[in-house]
């Protein structure tokens, strides 16, 4: 009878000793788990990087109006592009960011349409040049003891913005909206996020960018650069003021993001317009005010919307005051898988002007002007951060003597792409 | 020597290309939002989500049904912020 007594407390006790015993092993679990991330809170140096594929039939019918002869651009292009992400963490309050990357058409190496080194360095590694590896990001990032205020000084993350990155369905990876500029700038900038002053669902920050151009000799590193006009101006100042406001909400849409960004240079030197033949060095000077007007998750839904316009003012000391507006239009939506699918439209006229150097397509649809046409795009995402994107440029562009179209084109490009994030 | 030194200086620093900075914030993240939240059980559901972004894994589709305060579009946007984007893409942030 005890012996049946005892065997029954015995299988009574078992589920509180199992369940003991597996509280014990979820804590044990979790001390080691703790003892391994004080482990890597010591280990400052954070690697990743982003591999991109890309593939694009291209398709353009080229008339020249003036003598009525046409001519097309069939074939295929294969490219690739290749980030690799080194972000060392010096303090609490010190950061430092850097990617040296490389993008190239296959098996070609040493392309390179640009004669300035001010372009150039705009481009980094982007424009399929080859397969040397630059630096597109390379900068520090100091916080405040003020928390709300940052500085930041050096090669930084100024293209790729939005609404590129909706086109994959991934976050905002960019600062500069990418029809504002689509390019790599060095200089310094300072933030301010204005939070402590508003509300949890109200966010307005400000960045202030003062990225400076240099003109210099290539062989005398302290003498200004010449052309065959006289002495360059050895500085060119660039000001950049980008004030973000971004409102969430559930109605009309979950997030409202409204973007200002204004830019100011002089004193720019473009070897490639010197036209006044004046016997003097010709500089230019323009403004440039772009907004960006997103709706994310509209009414709740997987649909996002974008406006971006572009408004410049440009004059060279050779030609008369310039005046340019365009827009990009993004609609796409994300289904819960995280595929999505969408559309973009874009207007621009006979002077627009974009620095788009920092591209991956092989079409000009982002900066042809007097340009009229759509993108269509679905990206599907796998496991392990791949994407993969097939779209269609199709666009019509008329003659742009301004900027140097002096035929009209008609293109459908086809393309695809494979992205991993590492 | 010398070999085994530069064998645990290369293995020390492909150990720290590994290192999730972020996983202390995501965790705290959630646990703001669910205080009773095993935090093993965020850990686990942060590993799927490396794997893949949507709460149908086993430990994510538990830690929603424990926590329903947490919903799967917050968990992934907080998977995001913490652990996926890179720090430093937009200059300030």
């Amino acid at each position: 009878m005890k012996i049946l007594v005892g065997l029954l407390a015995f299988l009574n006790a078992l589920p509180l000793l199992a369940q003991t015993s597996l509280e014990e092993r979820l804590s044990k679990l979790e001390e080691k788990m703790e003892e391994a991330e004080i482990e890597r809170s010591f280990q400052r140096l954070k690697f990743s990087g982003t591999f991109i594929g890309h593939a694009e039939a291209l398709n353009t019918h080229f008339k020249d109006p003036a003598n009525g002869s046409e001519e097309t651009n069939h074939g295929v292009l294969s490219g690739m592009h290749l980030g690799l992400n080194f972000d060392y963490k010096i303090s609490d309050k010190i950061d430092f960011f850097s990617t040296l990357a490389m993008g190239k058409v296959l098996n070609n190496d040493g392309r390179d349409g640009l004669s300035q080194s001010s372009y150039r360095s705009n481009q980094g590694s982007y424009g399929y040049t080859g397969s040397a590896a630059k630096f597109d990001v390379a900068y520090l990032r100091w916080k405040m003891p003020d928390e709300n205020l940052s500085f930041a000084f050096g090669r930084m993350t100024t293209r790729g913005g939005p609404p590129l990155h909706q086109l994959d369905g991934l976050d905002r990876a960019g600062t500069y909206p990418r029809f504002g500029y689509n390019a790599i700038f060095d200089g310094l900038a300072v933030i301010y996020n204005f939070k402590s002053f508003l509300p949890e669902n109200l966010e307005l920050k400000s960045r202030i960018f003062y990225t400076p151009y240099f003109f210099l000799d290539s062989s005398d590193r302290t003498a200004t650069a010449e052309d065959p006009d006289g002495e360059i101006d050895r500085r060119s100042d660039q000001i950049a003021v980008l004030n973000e406001f971004s409102l969430s909400n559930d109605w009309p849409a979950k997030k409202i993001n409204l973007y200002s960004l204004l830019w100011y240079y002089d004193h720019f030197y473009d070897e490639d317009y010197q036209i006044g033949g004046n016997q003097r060095i010709e500089y230019y000077r323009a403004t440039n005010h772009t907004l960006y007007l997103g709706f994310e998750k509209i009414l709740n839904s997987g649909f996002n919307f974008s406006w971006s316009y572009l408004l410049v003012h440009s004059k060279s000391d050779g030609s008369n005051l310039e005046r340019s507006d365009s827009s990009l239009l993004n609609l796409n939506y994300k289904t819960e898988k995280g595929i999505v699918l969408g559309v973009e439209k874009i207007f621009t006229d006979k002077t627009f002007y974009l620095d788009e150097w920092a591209y991956l397509q092989f079409n000009e649809f982002y900066q042809r002007s007097n340009n009229n046409g759509q993108h269509y795009f679905v990206a599907f995402p796998f496991e392990h951060q791949q994407i993969l994107r097939l779209g269609l440029y199709d666009y019509q562009a008329g003659k742009a003597p301004a900027n140097l179209y002096t035929k009209t084109d008609k293109t459908q490009n086809f393309y695809v792409m494979y992205r991993v994030d590492f | 020597m010398i070999y085994r030194q530069s064998l645990t200086f290369i293995l020390g620093i492909f150990s720290s290309f590994l290192a999730f900075g972020g996983l202390g914030e995501y965790v705290g993240q959630v646990v703001k939002v669910c205080p009773d939240s095993n935090s093993l059980l965020i850990k686990k559901s942060a590993l799927e989500l490396a794997e893949k972004l949507h709460c149908e894994h086993k430990f994510t589709a538990d830690l929603l049904k424990k926590c329903s305060k947490l919903n799967c579009e917050e968990l992934v946007e907080n998977y995001n912020k913490h652990m996926k984007n890179r720090s430093g893409s937009v200059v300030g942030e």
